[in-house]
């Protein structure tokens, strides 16, 4: 246990070498926030309700999209493909680690300071523009929106896994993680919550994995949903996340196994 | 200047060349710029089904708003694809091998790379703004004329803003997010810069003149821009441009090659 805190402590250490850099990702992230924000904000200057959603139902969702992002998505695992790539993967293999545990120990140190970020950002944020932002008080939707955020987390932890292992057998990693960075962005709800879609398209975004890591969270957030939806969709995301995990396993073993440490 | 022009061809054949070694990659970050461009415009499109308008616009016009943002950020990032690639020549101080070269070194830092993805997505861009301008009633052939003119002072603009990144990554070196905050603020054209509130509007449209680049022409399009307003626009380009040619010049003796 004591290593894998170790690992966590140099990540946090990485961070802070590159202050700039670091200071403008989070400029980045504000800026991406107030481009949704305004938009949706400008929608319903002319409109009280739109798709069903008032307007502190969805400034809420947008701006919690933030402190969302940093817990599920903020991950380094798209490291592993280059580690493959470029050999580097053997000296990780030998150390007395288990080489998924490193990934998620580096993955941990980025989402709790993205989330930690994320929250003093919102904190300003609301602030300065004093949205009608909804504060959930319902112990039931706040734990029940902080289970569904950890399967969210793992669900992305397990597909990024899947991805960098394509570096297996490909060189080309960049391509097939932009079309999901993509997927992401808009079948996850990133722009806008998924149940706005037509009703014949929602119920096949209900079956797809990228419904789990932002939308179905912060729908819990919001409170406003029945117990069944809350049941099918961890049923769902549960099942997900376990098939994944199989496959990750899976792959790794068999990409294991052709692995040439090229380049070392 | 024509041999410049004979040096950029060069360098974008190469550069061209370079997306034939992998062209299944090459193909899905092509599947993937589409698709990016296909699912806001669904989004916008079912938005204002629902709207009617947005901030005052109808359906056709801020669909134009996103299509002049798509063509002059396809155009910028296929001109200024060299920019991303410029923080390694530092930290590598391989720059030093660029200066000694007998071409200018900002040329070379700018248009050393040539996007074939983002080329190949201008054409169908331009037919399809023709297409939403013909849906629109009103337009004049002086409005698209000044509508064109808009787009090439967006771009004068752009390119400061390029200088400006390639000034700072030779100071820094710490410069992997600049050019996307650059991205990210630009993006915020994707739609009319009219819908942020204040102070946000004047700050993109002044401070980092999104609005003048991808909102100003289409504005003046459809007749909403008034004549004082199209002469800040040309008046900050020129300003930005200068600024950011002297931002090089002292960063270029700032330059130290302490990586080599």
């Amino acid at each position: 246990m004591k290593k894998y805190l170790i690992l966590i402590r140099n990540s946090f250490s990485e961070y802070f070498a590159y202050r700039l850099n670091f200071f403008l990702w989070r400029v980045r992230v504000i800026a991406i926030i107030l481009i949704n924000f305004s938009l949706w904000q400008a929608i319903f200057r002319q409109n009280k309700v739109v798709f069903g959603y008032d307007e502190s139902q969805i400034l809420t969702y947008i701006i919690f999209i933030s402190i969302l992002s940093g817990i599920v998505l903020a991950t380094r695992t798209e490291r592993v493909a280059t580690e493959i790539n470029m050999g580097i993967l053997s000296n990780l293999l030998i150390k007395p680690i288990h080489y998924f545990f490193y990934n998620l120990s580096r993955d941990l140190a980025d989402k709790v300071i993205n989330t930690c970020c994320s929250f003093i950002e919102i904190a300003l944020l609301i602030t300065v523009i004093n949205p009608p932002v909804i504060l959930q008080n319902n112990p039931f939707w706040l734990l029940s929106f902080i289970m569904t955020s950890i399967v969210a987390s793992l669900l992305y932890f397990e597909i990024n896994m899947l991805l960098s292992s394509v570096a297996f057998w490909s060189k080309e990693t960049w391509a097939p993680r932009f079309i999901f960075f993509i997927l992401v962005n808009f079948l996850a709800g990133m722009y806008f919550p998924l149940d706005i879609v037509p009703q014949g398209l929602y119920r096949i975004l209900e079956y797809l994995p990228f419904t789990y890591l932002i939308f179905f969270p912060l729908k819990i957030y919001l409170g406003n949903i029945t117990i069944v939806f809350l049941i099918k969709g961890l049923i769902i995301s549960v099942v997900w996340s376990v098939f994944l995990w199989w496959l990750m396993i899976y792959v790794w073993k068999k990409g294991l196994k052709i692995y040439t440490s090229e380049g070392q | 200047m024509s041999r410049y022009f004979r040096v950029w061809l060069i360098l974008s054949s190469a550069s061209f060349q370079s997306f034939f070694v992998s062209k299944f990659g090459a193909a899905l970050f092509l599947l993937g710029k589409i698709l990016r461009f296909i699912f806001f415009a669904l989004f916008l499109i079912y938005l204002l089904q629902k709207t009617k308008v947005l901030a005052g616009y109808d359906l056709w016009q801020v669909i134009l708003f996103y299509l002049t943002f798509n063509f002059i950020d396809s155009l910028t990032q296929m001109l200024f694809r060299e920019v991303y690639r410029f923080r390694q020549y530092i930290i590598s101080g391989n720059f030093d091998l660029i200066l000694i070269k007998p071409v200018n070194s900002l040329f070379r830092s700018l248009f050393g790379w040539t996007d074939l993805l983002d080329f190949i997505t201008l054409v169908p861009f331009i037919f399809i703004i023709g297409f939403v301008i013909n849906k629109i009633p009103g337009i004049t052939l002086i409005g698209v004329l000044f509508y064109i003119l808009l787009v090439a002072n967006a771009l004068v603009i752009a390119t400061s803003f390029h200088i400006m990144v390639l000034s700072l990554a030779i100071l820094t070196t710490e410069i992997d997010h600049a050019i996307m905050i650059y991205r990210d603020f630009t993006g915020m054209g994707k739609i009319p810069v009219g819908i942020y509130s204040e102070p946000l509007r004047s700050f993109i449209t002044f401070i980092i003149p999104v609005g003048i680049m991808m909102s100003f022409p289409v504005e003046k399009l459809l007749g909403r821009l008034t004549v004082e307003s199209m002469v800040w626009a040309f008046a900050i380009s020129l300003f930005l441009f200068s600024g950011s040619i002297l931002f090089w010049r002292y960063s270029i003796r700032c330059y130290t090659s302490a990586s080599n």
